[in-house]
């Protein structure tokens, strides 16, 4: 029995680790092998083909041998695909297309495309997660029929804001809810694919509601100066116009195109307490209150009566939330939006304090953060029980409704941190923060110069921090055809192909 | 202004409790009686209800709302309850079956009619998965009723139900008692339970035609599928799979102090992690039930059926062919770690003391209508002290006669069947058509 077979043994008996190894000693054979495949420890393999002497790929004819050889690059390729081993299926592919096997080149040059793919693309929507609901909150479908989703951004936010929209896709409520975007500098086919592809029911260039031409912003001195209004921040003056833009709906729910939902039970509590209250919101992950330590708040955005009303007060974060337009909270919001621009000019954050000064206002109550949404900088990263793929909150332990990748959204192809058990102690969370914590992992990367996107994706049960994950759907089919590759290979077909 | 229309303001705002306390002031209306009704109903306050029907009923015998509650309250606890909500879950990508593998699988399960309630909800859960959902269902009839055997094949689409008669021809049965420090000895064919301990280790002899057959107790019930995926994935490496025994081991487990098999058989096992035999797998193109059937007709012969036979046996043949992979407790959850936990407001029922989603909850006690009782609703990670007590309440909830918890009062129960949940935006929308007539 050669390498090949062994390895065939090995698939038909699912043990594709093993036959991954076997195929590799196969590689580092230098008589029967191919060069440059590399592997790891061979030790369970020796202990597999304990017993059998000079092995070789092939004993038979030179023809007969390159064939086989092929189809072991074949099987490899298959097998690295099957854990998402997608760097040494790039070796593998390489070495496939110097080869003139007619019938596998095809194959081979389609996954070098595929490989030469930017991550983005070569990632697919993750699985959906659809959890029970607490009776009592399941939303009324007439609710929902009435509600729409808005986002926005411009061509830079293009990736983040299709998986935004594809999470909203991907829910079993909210999937065929209207969805409508504020194009604040997308090119014309970034446009026509969330038309197309997402069902997208409008892409809209909002213009300017309120005429900003320049931005304030504080220098180290505390001397205010101003910056031109970049043309991405169109989409901060127009969420307080969501309702103008797009009228129609009662129920409006602004998600960030860096945001994204895993558990739509979340949307649920946005719309419950639209709803009951007019507005659903979460508290600020970043900080407890409107105070001094608040980098934003002690900013001159808000008029000093406004600052004193709000000091001390918990500080919401509007990255998500749903506002029903019966409230009439759109326009108190926006009254306030501009009786504070015309007194201390406009600022990067200037409608998401406004709207926190109008939440409090009406003295509502907001939504309980790390449940429903997370912002990864000062949450950690978020955790995973075992091989079960779903992000926890590593504070509370609990699934991550909508996650809000705040900034550095390239970085988010970082792996969440997998645990056997809960975090339950206050020691352990801050140990995790240490070890675990987002930034932490970010000057990982810029120490080391590793790619960010590497660092996570080596990772084989890849449960990374954004919408999109290495494919998975293909999993089975490729189990299917390693076993009929490999039954063929027993039946002695292979040589005959 | 009227009592209706101050309840019906406090409806509007979702004020649903506050409401129903306005309205018990007012005994008399139409409506009153209906709105209570159905607040009580949005609550899955039964008990409530019912006094509310009946009292309606006293001054509105017409009425047909309240004779149709009233018609739902006679029925039995069980059929009041429905299938729980789906609980789907991202896979491991290289565990998610392939459908070849789908279409060879098949379910086994038995009992006799005491276990029929809960076979329902276990082929129930079976058929609620999304991935296994059209999969065979057999049953293996240990003394069910005929009516009983046309529901299953009626309503939950069993494929085929069969009395497996004696697989093994032996004279007696023991079974250890630990409490008294004996072993009991009686005919084996008087003890008609045996019939589905023995025959789970013959089922492809009695539902040839599959390749892989998985057995589930009827007292079990999926939760989480992705249990399902991992016996499949590892039984098609390793011929056979099983969950991790409540012990870890069953080296000193009671029913291997008679003797039961021979002391090298034993041997084979020792003081291994053990599976139980309550959930597992079997590959059936494997050699592995031809051995398993070999075996207990041997020892059998020598000792008679020893209780947990069948459970030795399948660990002997495992740790004989020297296979190593024992699947977690999730996926087979007997509860001895304490009665499952639901977080906050998530009901999903998790082990409490990692947090993972059970996969397969599988009932321990014989008192099995007591798992209508509520889980323990927490609101984040148990402590190690809260652990321990956690660990108290749940030996008391399940065990304990005399325990306050009344069973059919809460809303998240361990067995499959749950208060009605899909009715509830319906109850909504009613309340809001109400207030808006007022």
């Amino acid at each position: 029995m050669n390498r090949l077979d062994m390895a065939a043994e090995l698939i038909i008996g699912h043990e594709y680790e093993l036959a991954i190894e076997m195929l590799q000693k196969a590689g580092r054979d230098p008589e029967a092998g191919f060069p440059g495949v590399t592997g790891s420890s061979a030790l369970r393999v020796e202990s597999v083909s304990a017993g059998i002497q000079n092995v070789a790929l092939d004993p038979g004819s030179e023809t007969c041998g390159f064939v086989r050889e092929t189809k072991a690059l074949y099987l490899l390729s298959l097998l690295y695909r099957l854990f998402d081993r997608y760097d040494d299926e790039k070796t593998v592919v390489d070495i496939g297309l110097t080869s003139n096997a007619a019938d596998l080149l095809p194959y081979f040059a389609q996954r070098k495309h595929w490989l030469s793919l930017d991550m983005y693309n070569k990632t697919v929507p993750r699985q959906p997660l659809h959890m029970p609901r607490n009776p009592l909150k399941i939303p009324d479908p007439e609710d929902i029929k009435k509600m729409c989703f808005v986002t926005g951004g411009d061509t830079n936010y293009f990736p983040l804001m299709v998986e935004a929209v594809e999470s909203i896709r991907a829910t079993a409520a909210y999937k065929d809810c209207d969805v409508f975007i504020f194009d604040c500098g997308l090119t014309a086919e970034q446009k026509q694919y969330l038309l197309e592809k997402l069902n997208v029911k409008k892409v809209y260039d909002p213009g300017w509601d309120v005429d900003v031409p320049v931005t304030c912003q504080q220098d180290g001195k505390g001397q205010i100066t101003y910056y031109q209004t970049p043309i991405g921040f169109k989409c901060m003056v127009a969420r307080p116009h969501m309702d103008k833009h797009f009228p129609g709906y009662r129920y409006y729910m602004w998600i960030d195109a860096d945001a994204w939902i895993q558990d739509e039970r979340a949307i649920d509590l946005y719309l419950e307490y639209a709803n009951t209250q007019g507005m659903g919101l979460s508290r600020h992950i970043t900080f407890d209150t409107y105070d001094d330590h608040n980098c934003y708040f002690v900013l001159p955005v808000l008029t000093t009566e406004n600052k004193a009303f709000l000091r001390g007060k918990a500080a919401v974060i509007v990255s998500a939330f749903c506002i029903d337009i019966e409230s009439k909270i759109f326009d108190q919001w926006r009254e306030n939006f501009y009786d504070n621009i015309a007194k201390q000019g406009f600022w990067w954050n200037t409608e998401e304090q406004t709207l926190g000064l109008t939440f409090h206002q009406r003295r509502l109550k907001y939504l309980v953060e790390h449940q429903n949404h997370a912002a990864l900088v000062r949450e950690g990263l978020p955790i995973v029980f075992g091989n079960d793929n779903v992000l926890h909150s590593s504070r509370s332990s609990q699934i991550l409704g909508t996650i809000h990748m705040s900034s550095g959204k390239w970085y988010h192809y970082f792996p969440s941190q997998k645990r056997a058990q809960p975090i339950r102690t206050n020691e352990e969370y801050q140990y995790h923060m240490q070890q675990h914590g987002w930034a932490n992992q970010r000057e990982v990367c810029f120490k080391h110069n590793i790619e960010p996107a590497q660092l996570g994706m080596e990772n084989r049960h890849l449960v990374c921090c954004r919408f999109r994950v290495w494919p998975w759907a293909d999993k089975p089919e490729i189990k299917d055809i390693l076993e009929r590759e490999a039954k063929a290979i027993q039946g002695g077909t292979v040589c005959h192909a | 202004m009227s009592r209706l229309k101050v309840a019906a303001q406090l409806i509007q705002a979702q004020e649903y409790k506050t409401a129903l306390d306005m309205l018990k002031r007012d005994d008399t209306s139409k409506e009153s009686f209906y709105w209570r009704s159905l607040i009580c109903r949005l609550f899955d306050w039964y008990d409530d209800e019912k006094k509310i029907i009946d009292a309606g009923i006293q001054k509105h015998r017409d009425f047909a709302y309240l004779q149709e509650r009233l018609v739902w309250h006679k029925k039995p606890l069980f059929d009041k309850m429905v299938p729980r909500q789906p609980v789907i879950m991202p896979k491991d990508p290289i565990t998610i079956p392939q459908q070849s593998t789908i279409d060879q699988l098949c379910f086994v399960t038995g009992g006799d009619s005491n276990y029929f309630t809960l076979i329902v909800e276990c082929i129930e859960s079976i058929r609620h998965t999304p991935t296994y959902k059209n999969c065979a269902v057999c049953v293996l009839d240990c003394g069910l009723t005929s009516e009983e055997k046309q529901y299953l094949i009626e309503r939950l689409k069993v494929q085929s139900i069969k009395d497996p008669g004696w697989d093994v021809d032996c004279e007696l049965f023991h079974r250890y008692s630990p409490s008294r420090d004996q072993t009991f000895t009686q005919p084996y064919k008087e003890f008609g339970g045996v019939k589905s301990m023995t025959s789970r280790l013959f089922m492809k002899k009695h539902f040839p035609g599959y390749r892989y057959y998985m057995w589930i107790d009827g007292d079990a019930w999926i939760q989480d599928e992705r249990a399902i995926d991992q016996y499949l994935y590892w039984t098609q490496k390793q011929y056979c799979s099983g969950a991790i025994h409540c012990n870890g081991s069953i080296k000193n487990a009671g029913f291997l102090k008679p003797a039961i098999m021979d002391e090298a058989q034993k041997a084979v096992f020792g003081d291994k992690p053990t599976f139980a035999s309550g959930v597992f797998c079997i590959d059936g193109d494997t050699p592995f039930f031809d051995e398993a059937a070999k075996v207990v007709t041997e020892i059998t012969l020598k000792y008679g059926y020893g209780y947990a036979l069948e459970e030795c046996i399948l660990n002997y043949l495992f740790y004989k062919h020297q296979f190593s992979h024992i699947l977690p407790y999730e996926c087979n959850y007997r509860f001895s770690p304490g009665l499952p936990i639901v977080v906050a407001d998530d009901p999903v029922l998790r082990n409490p003391h990692n947090h993972q989603v059970i996969g397969i909850l599988h009932l321990p006690s014989p008192q099995k209508e007591k798992f209508y009782c509520n889980t323990h609703n927490i609101s984040g990670p148990l402590s190690h002290e809260d652990l321990q007590k956690h660990s108290q309440f749940s030996n008391q909830a399940m065990f304990n006669p005399d325990h306050p918890y009344d069973p059919s009062k809460f809303g998240i129960s361990i067995r499959f069947r749950t208060w009605p949940w899909e009715n509830k935006p319906l109850i909504k929308q009613l309340l809001k058509q109400e207030i808006g007539n007022v």
